[in-house]
């Protein structure tokens, strides 16, 4: 007999890596209309897996059990349903006759079909008629398995704000006729650049925000690689480079998720960093992603954030830092996504290239626009070339404020640490 | 719009290669979703054990085949259509045919 903790441990590894699939394949049976039902199916086979696993043994392979089973059941719930509801259109009525039903859901339960069935469902998550909040809500319910709960815990709000961002993407699926499909032609290229900005800001939600839940954060970036990963398996969507370059910029960012203090390559806390911490295969996967970026029509966002990424991983130490290098992707970086965050890193690097008088002019210029009021960086950027000049007084006074912004203790000390040398 | 009762008569114990019995199940859909198209209205195919045939209350017979197997009905469906020719029509292109004999008989209106 199984220790009941352990099975909720197992289940709960499982309900992350299966739940996405099984509500996927169960989706492409019932229809998106029917997401709910999907969802009613797989939390009973998640249940049913708890009760049989905790009073017998846990079967030598799990998600195959988790399949057949929900295979079972919704058999079952197409019986129960058939006459007030309609599913998948393709296969409804196959799906409602006793000669063809079990045939059919054979057909449509097979790994290749299973694919298919979660690559539908980024595209459907991601659909641009969603507001972009019910989007990440949707994509995390609905293909990594997060529960309410853990989706609240990410996005710092509660479960009932989740629920009500759940709750209007359906309507929205439904009051829009939004297809369970993967778009072809023309749509296919605009409409993967969208899922890989939902891809991207669910990454940065996990890389940069200020959640205090480290297990939850890096959950996020893994979903996140995990997601892309899927956009690689398929053969229409592995052809567009810009895929490639946004796996290249997680990986090299999540290769320096054990040794980081500070969010967003923040350049003034680099030099502390132990590069010993840094994971060097993923440094190796992102550096390979770099390589199958190349080659596209255009230079995204995602291949500049990558690139400079790179130039941090491949560098040695932090005095071998090809600055010049770097300073060209923020540049580029700049004009084709001009945010107050860039130009800030810009100005940062800036003071490699021209020296720190010339950071300190750029930064005041960004403190005028007020965007970055609140962001420590700006003032922790202005202490430390303000120290670099010798003007000490006006060093002392940002790294104050600087401090006054942020409760993170690793960065506080840097800071402290920064104003006492 | 009248229904009717397709009974599907004899059997079959050939053994279907998994390629033949996709096969058959892609006719059996076609026919069901392209030829039928929403006139299908429930059906399912029998077993040929677990039968019981009671001849009275005292009488219960439990050897099957009761029937020689040629009447022996292996499934039934009820599909709705207009009038006893278009059933007839339809059923005419049920891929079961040839393996089996359909009767197709009107259902009484309550």
């Amino acid at each position: 007999m199984s220790s009941a903790k352990e099975v909720q441990t197992l289940v709960d590894h499982l309900f992350r890596h299966e739940a996405g699939r099984m509500v996927a394949i169960l989706t492409r049976i019932f229809g998106i209309h029917n997401l709910e039902l999907a969802e009613d199916v797989l939390q009973d086979t998640l249940r049913q897996a708890l009760e049989d696993w905790s009073l017998g043994a846990v079967p030598d392979n799990p998600s195959g059990w988790l399949m057949v089973v929900a295979k079972r059941k919704a058999i079952n719930a197409i019986r129960r349903e058939r006459l007030q509801r309609s599913f998948a259109s393709d296969m409804d009525v196959l799906l409602k006759s006793e000669w063809t039903a079990a045939y059919t859901m054979d057909q449509v339960f097979l790994e290749d079909e299973i694919r298919d069935s979660q690559l539908r469902m980024i595209f459907t998550c991601c659909h641009p008629a969603l507001p972009m909040e019910s989007q990440l809500a949707l994509t995390l319910k609905t293909l990594c398995g997060f529960s309410i709960a853990e989706i609240a815990t990410a996005f710092l709000t509660t479960e009932s704000t989740i629920n009500k961002r759940l709750y209007r993407a359906k309507e929205k699926i439904r009051q829009e006729l939004i297809s369970f499909t993967v778009p072809a032609g023309q749509s296919l290229l605009t409409r993967l650049d969208a899922v890989l900005l939902v891809i991207y800001l669910l990454f940065n939600e996990g890389y940069n925000s200020s959640g205090d839940n480290p297990v939850i954060r890096q959950d996020l970036c893994l979903e996140a690689i995990r997601l892309a990963m899927l956009l690689t398996e398929k053969t229409v969507t592995n052809v567009h480079p810009p895929v490639y370059a946004l796996l290249a910029l997680m990986c090299l960012h999540s290769a320096r998720f054990e040794a980081r203090i500070d969010n967003y390559n923040s350049l003034i806390v680099l030099e502390e960093q132990d590069r010993r911490l840094w994971n060097q295969q993923l440094i190796t996967r992102g550096l390979q992603f770099l390589l199958q970026s190349a080659g596209g029509e255009s230079v995204t966002a995602w291949h500049l954030e990558a690139a400079i990424a790179a130039e941090h991983c491949i560098s040695p130490d932090f005095e071998s830092i090809n600055w010049n290098k770097i300073y060209d992707y923020y540049i580029a970086l700049e004009k084709l996504k001009p945010s107050s965050v860039i130009k800030l890193n810009l100005a940062i690097v800036t003071a490699k290239k021209n020296g720190p008088r010339a950071a300190i002019s750029l930064l005041h210029e960004l403190e005028k626009h007020r965007a970055l009021d609140s962001y420590y960086l700006l003032y922790a950027a202005l202490g430390e070339f303000y120290q670099q000049v010798g003007q000490a007084p006006e060093a002392h006074a940002y790294f104050r404020q600087a401090l006054s912004l942020t409760k993170s203790a690793a960065i506080r000390e840097a800071l402290e640490k920064k104003m006492n040398r | 719009m009248n229904q009717f009762l397709i009974l599907v008569r004899g059997s079959d114990h050939s053994v279907l290669s998994p390629e033949q019995t996709q096969k058959r199940m892609e006719l059996f859909g076609e026919w069901v979703q392209n030829v039928l198209t929403g006139r299908y209205v429930a059906g399912a195919p029998l077993e040929d054990t677990d039968a019981r045939l009671l001849t009275s209350k005292n009488e219960v017979l439990t050897d099957g085949p009761f029937l020689e197997s040629k009447e022996m009905i292996s499934g039934y469906f009820i599909i709705s259509a207009n009038d006893i020719g278009e059933a007839t029509e339809l059923t005419k292109q049920c891929p079961l045919l040839g393996q089996f004999r359909l009767e197709v008989r009107r259902l009484k209106p309550m």
